[in-house]
């Protein structure tokens, strides 16, 4: 791909990260939560591979692995945790502001994580396998 | 004729099993669901309970979380599937090479990135 | 009753099931299944209407009378999960459809389904 967009993607890269970031982190108070957020954290990497191509825009693989397997092992004891003792780890008084919802902004972190990296692993698996 | 005939008879059956599903849509069943449906439970415990004014994200995670639960296992069991079936992919070329250079024949020429 | 939803609903139900039947490239069966399923989310979402509407999220000014003016969230919630699940099963299926390829070298199903072994 020429200079114009790779350049475009490098620019564009943290800002996508921030905005499915938001959408994630946010998932209590708007419309949103951990697969729409995720789904556009993993868009930014997807330009990015397009823009360079498959070997020089890779992390990685064990970085991944590890990362999907500490969120999906994170999100199998928060639930239980959650479900069982019935702990409310953030404030349940003042509606309509960030710190708010039981515990309901760790699950959405902690899957957006997940999806985030179920998506990459897929995507850069099935960009592997191409010959040209 | 006996094709024409297998698309057509095919076409009428796609169609009739469509207009059966969304006819369904116009049975009461469908249009009174504010009297019999557990909703208004959500909708007026959920921000109360737990302070957070997305009902959907309530429903998801707190009165529904062991679905969603299930649901991020299937996701995490694909990614793991994809990902196996991508390390078989490589090493099986590579088999298919080695064999081929044992057998005299020269190595194809569309080569891949070996697994690091 | 929105009646444009349903039409829609209908449409992609039919679409979807017609690529799954009668094209023969295995690609294209993958997207019927895509197509069928996204018909199928947006029947059930259709069916928590109701009439003269808002959004299930609480703001300060409908926080009086929510339960009585919002759309029905409990369909959404499945949708969400829906959605993951097919994304999974579309992901799945690309996979085996490139071994597929890289055994066969073909991607059509009427040159595999005669092939013995």
């Amino acid at each position: 791909m020429n200079a114009i967009v790779r350049t475009a993607a490098t620019v564009l890269l943290p800002v996508i990260l921030l905005f499915g970031l938001y959408v994630v982190v946010h998932g209590h108070t708007t419309p949103g939560g951990t697969f729409s957020g995720g789904s556009v954290m993993a868009g930014a990497f997807v330009v990015l591979t397009l823009a360079y191509g498959i070997q020089k825009a890779e992390i990685r693989r064990s970085v991944i692995k590890a990362l999907k397997s500490i969120a999906g092992l994170t999100l199998i004891m928060l639930i239980l945790f959650e479900f069982s003792l019935r702990v409310a780890l953030l404030p349940t008084e003042q509606l309509f502001t960030l710190w708010s919802g039981s515990s309901l902004m760790f699950f959405n972190i902690v899957g957006g994580v997940l999806v985030f990296t179920g998506l990459l692993v897929i995507w850069w698996t099935i960009a592997r396998t191409e010959n040209d | 004729m006996r094709k024409e005939l297998k698309f057509t008879v095919g076409l009428a059956c796609i169609f009739v099993v469509s207009c059966f599903f969304v006819f369904s849509a116009f049975s009461p069943a469908f249009n009174q669901w504010e009297q019999k449906s557990i909703a208004k439970f959500f909708m007026d415990e959920g921000w109360r309970q737990l302070a957070a004014t997305n009902t959907v994200t309530t429903i998801v995670w707190e009165y529904r979380g062991y679905d969603t639960l299930g649901e991020e296992t299937i996701l995490f069991t694909a990614a793991m599937g994809v990902f196996a079936l991508g390390l078989g992919f490589f090493s099986a070329e590579k088999l298919q090479q080695i064999e081929r250079e044992k057998a005299g024949e020269p190595p194809s020429v569309k080569g891949r990135e070996a697994e690091e | 009753m929105i009646y444009e939803a349903y039409l829609a609903a209908f449409a992609l139900f039919a679409i979807g099931i017609f690529c799954i039947v009668y094209r023969s490239n295995l690609i294209k069966k993958i997207m019927g299944l895509a197509i069928f399923s996204n018909g199928l989310h947006v029947f059930f979402i259709t069916i928590g209407y109701r009439e003269g509407s808002i959004n299930p999220i609480v703001t300060p000014q409908n926080i009086q009378e929510f339960a009585l003016f919002s759309v029905d969230p409990v369909p959404q919630a499945l949708v969400l999960t829906s959605i993951v699940i097919d994304m999974s099963v579309t992901a799945l299926a690309l996979m085996i459809i490139i071994w597929i390829r890289e055994r066969f070298s073909t991607v059509e199903s009427k040159d595999i389904k005669d092939h013995r072994g």
